[in-house]
This record gives structure tokens, C-alpha cells and sequence, in this order.
């Protein structure tokens, strides 16, 4: 097989070859309807999300996001949010178009060992909501997030000390006693 | 079923003589052991040969005039079938006086002829020498008559031997191996008289009598006739006979045994008869023949067949008629007739004017007979095929189908040149292109682009041929141009990449008829791709099916 390949090298390779890396990434544009300038971005979710912010009108924009199917974590405003899924195409311009929100949802932690609470965090797995701190009340608040499932986790240093998977319904404010 | 007749009509005949011959014995009933010698048996029941010959010079009816040698001819060609060193023939009947020679005593004979012959192995040879003639039949169509002893002439369709009712009690016959020699015309010629308005009808057609020959409605049968349809069968004085009979006993004597068989078969004969007859009336007359064998064996008029000698090639088929057969690059003969060939392969063509008609190589055994027509039912061979058609080609594995080039139409056009390396060897060429739009699948959304592709290859192929269809296999090596253009938002260009493939090839090819012929390729290439800057050996496949012409 080896002698092959090297035969069928030697007698091709005419031309530069078929090149799919221009069609690796695309951009994703839309609208987000009552969106906020101020409150409001679109973080694309995953292992390593990435958002954006929203101009006056409420648009948002990607210039590069790996092509194929991805998910959107829209927040419009402090009251409002929504999931949504994409598919952004390589080399092309994916355009959602207007975005309509619906009720913000939040997940919140109580927690009821107050003494390490300032080394602690909470993390929203597949968004970018990390090191959400101590509101001052022993409480740890995430949102606003969209309706939808999400693993939230708490940890210190150490360790994970926390950890569920939730879902979430519009309007909704699941809260959570923990100790630690 | 042959050799249980014979057994059991062998025991039949012992147990007979034993019961005529023993002594009474106390016991009755019972079976006696006889001892039969095996020669004795194959003696009894060695095929017979049996002979009519029916000579009419003269009728009732004035208006006929005489045939000087019809009797003579009958008399001539039965001594030659009765001669123990010529014929050999069992029983030979001569038929030439009035009394034998009407209508009903004709027909009476060939019964008897029937009742005689009555084995599927035995020989039966029915020859008349008389007047022919045309009339009219009750339907009005146009039938041959012989003019027996009371025909009349102005009433032959019921008073003549019709050649129809002759055929067909002769085609009753018992006998699968059976000879009707007809020395007669049916023109108005030499041999032939014709009411007058049958002849008033017919001088006004050109190209000769639109009948069709009764040779064409012959089954299990030889049929000659002295004279082709529309000829003229004569006497000649000099020869004292009629002249294809003339030279029918002359090749008896062996000069027809063109094979060197020992012995002079009933096509031998008739070929021989009819060159000598049309060298010596120049021509003017042109005997016919019409074949139909059944089974291996030939009917023997003459000498007893050594089972050697050399192999015949022959045809009596009309549509070959004035064909010219070469066998091994030199001309042997001209159609309808035959030729000898020594035991071997030999290189075979049928040529017509400038068109070659057969060309084939066949293998031909010691005594062997070939008929041309066999050959001719075979598609010449040809040099080679030009074919259009459609088909598809694609990379093998999924990935490649849907990132680099989806599995595509493609129009295709083939070249295939036979026998380039020996008889066996074919070289192929072929062209295929596709293109269009399509949509690549790159980590689940789709990319609209525009392609064209061209896979042009060559293959030498081993080929193998079965009658009308032919297989082929072999080595290919093939080009493959691929051409991507994008007009996308965010990306707008073309690609072109060209690499080699080698592979295989299989390939069918049909003749349907003529020179029309089906093609179905189907070739595995392994092609080299670059995708992203890293090499790789991919698969790829083609498929094409058209129609072409074969050259």
C-alpha cells in the first residue's frame, strides 16, 4: 500500500489539490426583538462559548463561527431570553432574522455554609456565565437565561462542590439550598 | 430407441428361426437362448437405401411434346445407384412406362417408397425427369406441376402431379434421410411447357415468377432441382441425357467426392452436377438445391463413407447465394455449394461483392460438415465499437462523496479496439464528463457549489466471446479532472485538481443484431486527492451502460 501511495504521488499531483478550509467557518447575523444595548448578547454556547453584544437595534453579528450546527443563547434584556438553534454555513452568511425573547429564567443558590462562600463560584456550563460571585446575601444568582436544561455546577479551588442539572421554564426562579 | 428395436426385433427373429428350426421339445412355452453374432445383427439392421426414379418422355396429351432422354435419365442415374461399386443401393424401382408414370402410379410409388424406407436411418432418393409446367390451382395461385403420363395441357392443376403433393407425401416419409431430385423446369423452357395464358401471364414479369420455390416449403429434405427457379432444364444431344442428371452419374462415380471421404454425399453430388452443369450450357442454367438435414448423417448416393477425410463447408441458403467462400485467404467456392478443408482451424469469411457477410475462425474435424448458415447467424467479428452512453461515477467512501465531489450523471463516450494483442486482447478507451450543481456537506451544513468532472481512461482488456456476447477484464489506468467553482458570501473561486488512477476494468458487451451492440462498463480506480493540503489514496468507481456500433 505504501509503494502505491508513493507511485500515485509521483505519477498525480497536478494542481493545487481540493482546498475545504474556506468552508470551515461562516458568520451568523439577526435581530433580537426588545433587545437591550446594555443587558443584552447572544453567547453561542459550548465548550467554549463565545458571545457577542447587541447594537441599538438590537442586532447581533458573528464574523467567524465554525461551520455546521451550533446553539444560541440569546439574552435580550435583564427580563427576557431565549434559545435558539443555527446552522451556520461554511464560507456564507447565516442571517436569523428577527429573534422574539420570551421570559428570562434564573437559577439561584443559597448557601447555607456561610464561612467559604468567598472562594466559591458557580459556573452555567455551555455558557459563558462563570465565577458568578456572592451577591452579598450568601446567594449566588445566574440568569438571565433562557428557558432550557442546563448543568450549573458550584466549586471552590479544590473542588466541585456542587453540581445539577436543571430545566428551566420561561419566568421561571429555581432556587437551590446548598451546603457545603 | 434405435438399439432397442434392434435388440428386440433381433430376439423376435432368433426366437422365430429357433421355433422353426429346434426339435420339439415336452415342455411348452418359454423363452430358447439363441446365440446371434453382433455382425449379424448390424447387418440386418444396417440402414437400407432405396431408390424411385421415374422417367416421363411422352404423354397421352399431344400437346406435350416428348422428352428425348427422360427415360434414359432414369435409367441411367438407377443403374448408377444399383452399381455395387457406385450406388450401392438396396432397391432401385424404375419407373418409365405409361402405366407407371401417371399421376396416381407416381404417387402410388412414393408410397411405396414410404411402406420400403421405413426407418428413421434409411435412404430414400425420389427422381423424376419429366416436363414441368405452371397453372393456376383452385385458390389462383401459381403452383408447379410435373406433367405425368395424363396430364393434360390444358387442364394441368387437375390433371398434372402437382410438386406441392408430391413434396408433401415425401416429406411423410419414415426416412429422416431423403433425397427429391427434380429434373424438370417450370419456365417454358427446354424442359417446360406452359398453358398459354400462364405463359402470357408470365412474359410480362421480368424478374422472373414470384411463386415461391417448393424447395423453400421442404422439411427433413434435400431437394434439388436440376434448373433454378425460372430456369431452364435441357437435353442435350451430345450428352444423351438430361444434363444435370448427366452430371449427377457422372460425380457418382467418385469426382464428386470433393472430401475424399469414400464417399459421394447427396450436397456433393448436387454441387458437382451444377458446376459442371452451368460450366457446360455457359451459364444458361443454374441448379438449385435446397437443404434441410436432419441429424449428423448426409444422405450417401455413392461409395460408403470411410469416417475420415476431410471437412466440409458448405451452404445452400439463398441469401448467400453468389457468395464467395475463402477459406485461409484463398477463394474455394461459390455459394450455394461447398467446399473441403483439411481437419484444423481455419480462418472462414463469406464475401458478397465487396460486403463480407461471414468472417469467423472455427475448428473443423476429420469428416465434419459445417454449415456456413451456422456461421452466418454468428455477428461478424468485429475490430472494434464506438459507443455513447450514460452512467455514473463517484468517490467510493461516503466522506469523500459529500466534502469533495458528490456521485454524479455523467454522459459517456467509449472506444474499444479489438484484437490488439492476439485474438484475445481489446483496448479500450473512454471519455466520461459530468456536471452541475451539488451541495457539500461540510460538518452538517451545506455548501452550494458548481462542478464539472472528466474521467478519461484507457484499459487493455482480456476479452472473452460467447456467441453475441462478449466479457472483457483487464488493467486501466484513467485521468481524473476535477473543476469546483463557489460563489458564496464569503468565498468566491474555482479549484481544478487532475490525478491519475489506476485500476480495473470489467466490461460486457452484446450484439443485439447487425452491427448494433449494448455495452456495460464498470471500472475501480484508486485514485491520489489532495484535500487541505494532505494526500490520500481514495477510491473511486465508474459505471456506464450505452449502445454503439461495432466496425
Amino acid at each position: 500500500m505504501t509503494a502505491m501511495s508513493a507511485a500515485l504521488v509521483l505519477l498525480s499531483a497536478c494542481g493545487e489539490g481540493i482546498d475545504n478550509r474556506p468552508f470551515s467557518e461562516g458568520a451568523l447575523l439577526g435581530r433580537v426583538l426588545r433587545g437591550d444595548k446594555t443587558t443584552g448578547r447572544v453567547v453561542v454556547m459550548g465548550a467554549d462559548p463565545k458571545d457577542t453584544d447587541l447594537d441599538d437595534e438590537g442586532r447581533f453579528h458573528f464574523d467567524s463561527l465554525k461551520a455546521g450546527p451550533q446553539e444560541l443563547m440569546v439574552v435580550a434584556n435583564g427580563a427576557e431570553a431565549l434559545r435558539v438553534p443555527a446552522v451556520v454555513a461554511g464560507a456564507q452568511v447565516t442571517d436569523l432574522e428577527d429573534l422574539d425573547p420570551v421570559a428570562a429564567a434564573f437559577i439561584v443558590v443559597n448557601a447555607a455554609n456561610t464561612q467559604m462562600v468567598e472562594s466559591c463560584w458557580m459556573t452555567i456550563h455551555q455558557t459563558d456565565l462563570r465565577q458568578i460571585r456572592d451577591d452579598g446575601y450568601y446567594r449566588f444568582v445566574a440568569g438571565p437565561l433562557a428557558p432550557g436544561c442546563y448543568d450549573a455546577t458550584m466549586d471552590n479551588q479544590d473542588a466541585e462542590l456542587w453540581r445539577e442539572h436543571v430545566c428551566l421554564q420561561p419566568g421561571e426562579r429555581r432556587a437551590f439550598d446548598v451546603t457545603w | 430407441m434405435t438399439t432397442a428395436r434392434r435388440i428386440s426385433a433381433a430376439a423376435l427373429a432368433a426366437l422365430l428361426c429357433a421355433g422353426g428350426c429346434a426339435p420339439a421339445s415336452a415342455e411348452k412355452g418359454g423363452l430358447v437362448r439363441v446365440r446371434v453374432s453382433q455382425a449379424a445383427l448390424d447387418a440386418a439392421h444396417a440402414p437400407r437405401r432405396f431408390a424411385v426414379l421415374v422417367g416421363i418422355p411422352e404423354v397421352r396429351d399431344p400437346e406435350w411434346r416428348p422428352l428425348r432422354y427422360a427415360a434414359k435419365d432414369a435409367e441411367d442415374l438407377g443403374a448408377a445407384l444399383a452399381d455395387p461399386k457406385r450406388g450401392r443401393f438396396d432397391q432401385v424401382r424404375v419407373l418409365t412406362r405409361p402405366e407407371q408414370t401417371t399421376t396416381q402410379a407416381v404417387l402410388q410409388a412414393v408410397d411405396a417408397l414410404a411402406a420400403m424406407a421405413s426407418r428413421p436411418d434409411d435412404e430414400a432418393l425420389l427422381y423424376v425427369s419429366a416436363h414441368g409446367t405452371l397453372a393456376r390451382d383452385d385458390r389462383g395461385e401459381l403452383r408447379r406441376y410435373l406433367v405425368t403420363q395424363d396430364a393434360r395441357l390444358k387442364d394441368p392443376a387437375r390433371t398434372a402431379l402437382s410438386v406441392d403433393a408430391l413434396k408433401a407425401r415425401f416429406d411423410a416419409l419414415p426416412s429422416k434421410r431423403r433425397v427429391l431430385v427434380l429434373a424438370t423446369c417450370h419456365s417454358g423452357n427446354g424442359k417446360s411447357l406452359l398453358p398459354p395464358e400462364v405463359a402470357e401471364e408470365l412474359a410480362g414479369i421480368k424478374t422472373g415468377f414470384f411463386t415461391r420455390p417448393v424447395e423453400s416449403v421442404s422439411r427433413a429434405s434435400i431437394v434439388l432441382s436440376a434448373s433454378d427457379f425460372g430456369e431452364t432444364a435441357r437435353e442435350d444431344s451430345e450428352l444423351k441425357n438430361d444434363i444435370y442428371t448427366h452430371f449427377l452419374v457422372e460425380g457418382l462415380s467418385g469426382a464428386a467426392d470433393r472430401n475424399l471421404d469414400g464417399a459421394v454425399v447427396a450436397t456433393e453430388a448436387h454441387d458437382y452436377a451444377r458446376r459442371r452443369t452451368f460450366e457446360y450450357t455457359q451459364g444458361r442454367q443454374r441448379p438449385s438445391a435446397e437443404i434441410l438435414e436432419v441429424g449428423a448423417d448426409p444422405v450417401v448416393l455413392a461409395g460408403a463413407l470411410s469416417g475420415g477425410g476431410d471437412a466440409e463447408l458448405f451452404s445452400y441458403a439463398a441469401r448467400l447465394e453468389g457468395a464467395r467462400l475463402t477459406v485461409d485467404g484463398i477463394e474455394k467456392a461459390e455459394l450455394p455449394g461447398g467446399a473441403a478443408v483439411p481437419p484444423g482451424r481455419h480462418r472462414v469469411q463469406v464475401e458478397k461483392g465487396a460486403q463480407l457477410l461471414i468472417a469467423a475462425d472455427v475448428e473443423v474435424g476429420r469428416g465434419a460438415r459445417l454449415s456456413l448458415d451456422s456461421l452466418a447467424e454468428r455477428p461478424p467479428p468485429s475490430s472494434g465499437a464506438i459507443a455513447l452512453g450514460g452512467g455514473a461515477f463517484g468517490f467510493i467512501d461516503r466522506q469523500s462523496r459529500e466534502q469533495l465531489l458528490p456521485a454524479s450523471a455523467a454522459g459517456a463516450v467509449s472506444l474499444r479496439l479489438d484484437r490488439v494483442l492476439g485474438d484475445d486482447f481489446s483496448l479500450f478507451a473512454d471519455l466520461m464528463g459530468a456536471g452541475g450543481r451539488a451541495q457539500l456537506q461540510l460538518g452538517g451544513a451545506p455548501v452550494d457549489f458548481g462542478y464539472r468532472a472528466v474521467l478519461g481512461g484507457g484499459a487493455l482488456a482480456r476479452g472473452w466471446h460467447l456467441g453475441p456476447v462478449s466479457l472483457f477484464t483487464g488493467p486501466r489506468v484513467a485521468a481524473l479532472w476535477l473543476g469546483r467553482s463557489f460563489n458564496l458570501a464569503l468565498y468566491q473561486g474555482s479549484q481544478e485538481y487532475l490525478t491519475l488512477a489506476p485500476g480495473w476494468v470489467g466490461a460486457a458487451s452484446w450484439r443485439v443484431f447487425g452491427r448494433l451492440e449494448l455495452q456495460l462498463q464498470i471500472s475501480l480506480m484508486a485514485t491520489y486527492v489532495r484535500v487541505d493540503g494532505a494526500g490520500s489514496v481514495l477510491g473511486h468507481a465508474g459505471a456506464t451502460a450505452g449502445a454503439g456500433w461495432a466496425f
